[in-house]
């Protein structure tokens, strides 16, 4: 347990330095000189060569890269991302208000691909090769297949114009929420249910199992529990790296929808160029990357009784 | 009569051909007796037991018949056959380890198959699962521990005390004892020892093993598995004495105490049996008649049969 | 005979192929399919619904829908074949080094590695397009900038178990050199594996093309891509939606053509998909 959690804390302080150091970059790649670029963005106007000289001095844009690069990453720490050139307000209490709405599309998508993923595979699992293992493969395929902003585009074609059942836009009701999270879900519980069933697979042939036929368990009770919960382990593991899944479905989502979360506050940002919230959220997406991961050890710990001594395996 | 097999037949079909495990078995089982399935690796102990319990893989063909108390389990639904199963008819597997599950307690192991069988409440399956547990050696409070946090003998007494929990009146041990230190093998045996001679009433068990001295200590009758099929059976104490068939005589004299020598040649792949007796390419004795004909069983006393043309 | 017998007696691998042949067909074959070109401006003729002079109807500038998908084609095809090779290349050199050297060079490059791979590609993509500004250079730059981790990944994994069996030590004893061995002997073994993932992954790089050419973040309209062809498009969703749904369709074959294949590909080459006997 102690390993796992020592592990853990040098796998996320790594994770951060890489992360700020990407994001330190981001502004380095960019085409021209940072300072003329911030200028031109406030003002408007093309700077003057003086202009310039001032801002690199009073932003410390005229020290080595190296020194820059620290004192970006002791900011950092600091919880300071810098100032929107958009709205002028901290990056990170930009982020912070818009986190309500994500979290909330990014949860419910959760829940309704495990809700729907997890069982189907299961049942895959259960009768492989059966009509019901083929028809559910192909329409997972199907479904990794489709791209999200036009099923969420269709979607809205379908139930908000032609049946009028749903509102296409906005955010607001239960009933705002369901076109996002539907058009979220798709991807991900296709991705599930693919993972589960060959999860599930290769456990039920294993020992314990054959054990549990033997002590004349019905079939019902092998799969959903003995069979089971082994086979949710590694499940767990793939719903912590759907993170990457998740947000950058919601990026894509949020702005078909016009949902007021980061995902179209990012998007929006990249469209002004406002690099301070460009860089800031590579490191908020690192930030809930180390935080999903430390659900899914707690999760691991709960679920796999082995963890508790041993720490979680590669 | 406890237990009747007859003209007992498993195949695989594989990509290479037929795979017979299992040949024209015919076995008998008291109430109360001990019969032990010796034979080297993939001579097909393990799918007999298998075949008896009907958990053969889907790839298998079974035919003849299983007559348990005079009702063939191969003919049975499978849901009759599950009820039969862990109830009347118990197997554990070899292994341990592996075969209990990582995932659940040992308690919750053992409780479900009371609750299953025996309809239990959850509280009193619990209960009884400690007692069990006390019976066959474990502290009724490791109930909540894990596979895991046991030994290896431990295990296997957690193992021993699963098929237990509903009283079966067959068990079916598929080399107990493999993979276990000596001196944990020895109380394993003892253990095994307690729960069918030492039960009341007596319990048969089909022990499966490779291990001749465990068959020499547990054993009331001993059945000698060559490719498929059993070619000498008898009182335990007769064979030992008096092995009829080279493969017997060959195998009491591989093990350790007899001088450890080794049974000449390779066991046979079960694809392509050689004509006749299975044995003959690795036997001394063999003749022309032996490469044609395969010998059927020879009674030799009251209660020997022998599969050979020399004996 | 081999490859063609598999594909015969895989349904997903025989399905994918002809749907990838067909797509490629489209795409070499363009001008001899289309009666239009695809970026004729013909603002009388704007909007119209599919008919039969224009198949899938035209657009917001009167351009023939029909031609431009499948004019379409040659972009998200050999855009994605692009980014993919690259990756693949630039992973397995990367990965061959790691597994083959071991020791410092391998710790340093999979610590980096494992970080990167937390990273949603589509995410720094967006980033790296942001800071860059859009255009097709720089779309494939920001799709290979986190692409090779995946490989990188598995091409060490394989080397690593390559090189523990016999001939690659025989090689040695022989006095190859490393970049000999590498070249002639790990990566050969090592490309049936990379290739499933590869195949996946081109469907994947289809998708990301698309998503980010529809946030106006990749290839620019007026090219004749789907998914610079549904961001123009958008306007058009409620009250023309035929200029919405051919694209979209497009795209989800295409991609559903490659994860077909990859499927089937993986059934054939996964060992442990095979039936095994149990005795």
């Amino acid at each position: 347990m102690r390993r796992l959690i020592v592990r853990r804390l040098i796998s996320a302080v790594f994770v951060m330095l890489i992360a700020s150091l990407l994001s330190f970059c981001l502004l380095f790649f960019a085409p021209g000189n940072p300072a003329e670029i911030v200028i031109r963005q406030q003002s408007g106007l093309d700077p003057t060569y003086a202009e310039i000289e001032l801002f690199m001095k009073q932003h410390d844009l005229d020290r080595p890269f190296l020194v820059q690069c620290l004192q970006w990453s002791y900011l950092l720490t600091r919880g300071n991302l810098g100032v929107s050139l958009r709205t002028g307000e901290p990056v990170l209490e930009e982020f912070t208000a818009r986190f309500g709405p994500t979290f909330q599309l990014a949860v419910a998508a959760i829940v309704l691909s495990v809700i729907i993923g997890l069982p189907i595979g299961i049942m895959a699992a259960a009768k492989p090769n059966s009509l019901f293992d083929h028809v559910t493969r192909i329409v997972a395929l199907g479904g990794l297949s489709v791209p999200e902003f036009w099923l969420g585009l269709m979607l809205m074609l379908c139930f908000s114009l032609a049946l009028g059942w749903l509102p296409c836009f906005g955010y607001g009701s239960v009933n705002h929420l369901v076109l996002p999270v539907v058009t979220l879900s798709v991807g991900i519980t296709a991705s599930l249910a693919r993972f589960m069933r060959a999860s599930m697979l290769e456990v039920l042939h294993l020992e314990y199992i054959k054990t549990a036929k033997a002590k004349g368990l019905r079939e019902a009770v092998i799969i959903w529990k003995h069979a089971l919960k082994n086979a949710l382990t590694p499940v767990v593991t793939v719903l912590g790296t759907q993170l990457g899944h998740l947000l950058a479905g919601a990026v894509i989502v949020e702005t078909v929808f016009s949902w007021p979360g980061i995902g179209k506050f990012f998007v929006d940002s990249i469209y002004a160029r406002d690099y301070p919230v460009i860089q800031g959220f590579v490191i908020i997406t690192a930030v809930m990357y180390v935080l999903v991961n430390l659900l899914v050890d707690v999760l691991y710990v709960y679920l796999d009784p082995r963890v508790r001594y041993e720490g979680r395996g590669q | 009569m406890l237990l009747k097999i007859n003209r007992l037949r498993v195949y695989f079909k594989s990509a290479d051909g037929l795979v017979v495990a299992t040949d024209g078995v015919d076995l008998q089982l008291c109430p109360g007796e001990i019969l032990g399935l010796v034979g080297e690796t993939g001579s097909g102990k393990t799918v007999l037991g298998l075949a008896i319990t009907c958990l053969l893989p889907k790839t298998a063909v079974a035919s003849g018949e299983v007559l348990y108390r005079g009702q063939n389990l191969l003919a049975l639904p499978e849901d009759e056959m599950r009820k039969v199963r862990g109830r009347q008819v118990a197997m554990i597997f070899q292994n341990p380890s592996s075969s209990l599950n990582p995932a659940l307690s040992i308690g919750e192991q053992i409780a479900e198959v009371l609750r299953e069988h025996r309809g239990l409440k959850r509280k009193e399956a619990r209960q009884r699962a400690g007692e069990l547990l006390e019976l066959t050696g474990i502290p009724a409070k490791w109930i909540h521990s894990y596979p895991h946090e046991l030994s290896g003998g431990m295990r296997q007494r957690a193992m021993i005390t699963i098929g237990l929990a509903c009283a079966p009146s067959l068990f079916i041990a598929d080399e107990p004892t493999k993979g276990l230190d000596v001196t944990i093998q020895a109380q394993v045996v003892e253990l095994l020892h307690a729960v069918t001679k030492g039960a009341d009433p007596q319990r048969s068990m089909l022990l499966i093993t490779h291990d001749l001295g465990v068959a020499a200590a547990l054993t009331d009758r001993l059945a000698v598995m060559y490719a498929g099929k059993i070619i000498e059976q008898g009182p335990t104490v007769e064979v030992f004495r008096n092995p009829r068939h080279p493969y017997t005589r060959a195998l009491l004299n591989s093990h350790p105490s007899n001088g450890l020598m080794a049974v000449q040649g390779f066991s046979p792949s079960l694809i392509n049996l050689p004509p006749g007796c299975s044995f003959h390419p690795r036997c001394q004795k063999a003749r022309k008649r032996c490469t044609q004909d395969p010998p059927s069983a020879k009674r030799m006393g009251s209660d020997h049969e022998v599969r050979c043309f020399n004996a | 005979m081999q490859i063609l017998e598999a594909i015969r007696e895989n349904k997903l691998l025989l399905s994918g192929s002809i749907l990838i042949l067909v797509f490629i067909a489209l795409a070499v074959l363009a001008p001899f399919i289309t009666l239009y070109d695809p970026n004729d401006v013909k603002v009388e003729i704007r909007l119209l619904p599919p008919g039969e002079q224009h198949l899938m109807g035209t657009d917001g500038f009167g351009r023939d829908i029909f031609s431009r998908i499948i004019y379409g084609t040659r972009y998200s095809l050999f855009l994605a074949l692009a980014v993919v090779s690259v990756n693949l290349l630039l992973g397995l050199m990367i990965g061959s080094i790691a597994g083959y050297f071991g020791g410092m060079i391998d710790e340093l490059i999979m610590r980096t590695v494992d970080v990167l791979l937390a990273f949603p590609n589509i995410i720094l993509a967006l980033c790296i397009v942001g800071v860059l500004g859009p255009s097709i250079p720089n779309l494939l730059v920001a799709l290979v900038a986190l692409g090779w981790v995946g490989y990188t990944r598995i091409s060490r994994g394989l080397v690593l178990s390559i090189k523990e069996q016999g001939f690659i030590g025989a090689a040695k004893a022989l006095g190859g050199s490393n970049m000999y061995i590498i070249v002639r002997h790990i990566i050969p073994n090592a490309f049936p594996s990379l290739l499933v993932l590869a195949t996946l992954h081109v469907g994947h790089t289809i998708l990301s093309i698309a998503a980010l050419s529809f946030l106006g973040l990749g290839v620019q309209a007026p090219t004749p891509e789907w998914g610079a062809m549904l961001s123009e498009g958008k306007q058009f969703i409620f009250t023309y939606p035929h200029v919405m749904i051919f694209p979209g369709v497009a795209i989800t074959f295409s991609v559903l053509s490659f994860n077909l294949f990859g499927e089937g590909l993986r059934d054939i080459l996964d060992p442990r998909a095979r039936e095994v006997l149990n005795v």
